[in-house]
């Protein structure tokens, strides 16, 4: 199995080519809001047979939007949709997720990709999982990189059928 | 040149859109599908000169779509760009008769030497 501390390498590698790459980090603003804000984000999934990770990109809103106004080549004061704003988030993870699987091809080539999920809210991750995380600032946007790894066996009690 | 863009995500079209400019190709028509069977759809309808297709969509990926207009013995240009670009992805992709994989993160330097090596 893939150590944890090698996805998050290879996510916080990856989103800081594809930052460098596409956003114009010069004119993003921070967009933080306040601590306590409500977090805003997205994730994706690699599967194969011998390895199951969740990579997750959360900010808050504002930060999110602030990414994603950046991908998109919006001005930085250009009103952003949520549709459009989780289709952008979205695409960044499933870039960094491509990039990871490649990065990691040597050690499992049966991973497969999930379409990316944005979400508002809390994410919690599985139980029995490995959980490891990061900050990463991606110009002056704060955000949060979390991988939670772990193959997740579940073995049920066959059931007896009613008489 | 008439070039067919598919994508699932809107911004990664606006991306693609984008970076055909910077390499030059800002004076050629564009069309967008946000599928494969989309993006047969378009191919059958508009024509295209060139498709630039994702790999992973819903409804119907990328290499079904390139099959499918193989099934057809239609042999419009055909390259990926996706965020996935191992060598086995790659092989299959030529196998199957694309021209080009482009993986992401990509630039506008890129795509220009890409394009410039597959077209006439």
């Amino acid at each position: 199995m893939i150590p944890a501390e090698d996805w998050l390498d290879a996510t916080t590698k990856s989103l800081l080519e594809v930052a460098n790459t596409y956003f114009d980090l010069s004119t993003m603003e921070a967009g933080s809001g306040a601590a306590d804000a409500p977090k805003c984000g997205a994730m994706i999934g690699l599967a194969s047979e011998d390895n199951t990770v969740q990579l997750m990109l959360i900010s808050t809103r504002l930060g999110s939007e602030s990414l994603g106004r950046a991908l998109l080549g919006f001005d930085s004061d250009e009103a952003i949709e949520t549709g459009d704003l989780a289709d952008a988030i979205g695409e960044i993870v499933n870039i960094v997720a491509g990039m990871v699987k490649t990065a990691v091809h040597d050690q499992d080539d049966a991973l497969n990709l999930t379409l990316p999920t944005f979400f508002e809210g809390t994410v919690e991750p599985l139980a029995g999982q490995v959980v490891l995380e990061t900050m990463l600032k991606i110009g002056p946007v704060e955000t949060r990189v979390v991988v939670s790894s772990g193959v997740r066996r579940v073995t049920r009690k066959p059931r007896s059928s009613a008489a | 040149m008439k070039i067919l863009i598919v994508d699932d995500s809107k911004a990664m079209r606006m991306i693609v859109k984008r970076t055909l400019r910077q390499a030059g190709y800002g004076d050629h028509e564009f069309a967008e599908a946000v599928d494969g069977s989309n993006g047969y759809e378009q191919v059958c309808d508009w024509k295209p000169d060139l498709v630039l297709s994702d790999w992973n969509m819903p409804n119907m990926s990328g290499l079904e779509f390139l099959q499918k207009l193989k099934a057809d013995r239609n042999n419009v240009r055909f390259g990926f760009i996706t965020s996935e670009g191992t060598a086995e992805m790659r092989q299959v992709a030529q196998e199957n008769g694309a021209m080009f994989l482009i993986s992401k993160p990509f630039t506008a330097d890129t795509v220009k030497e890409t394009l410039r090596k597959a077209l006439p």
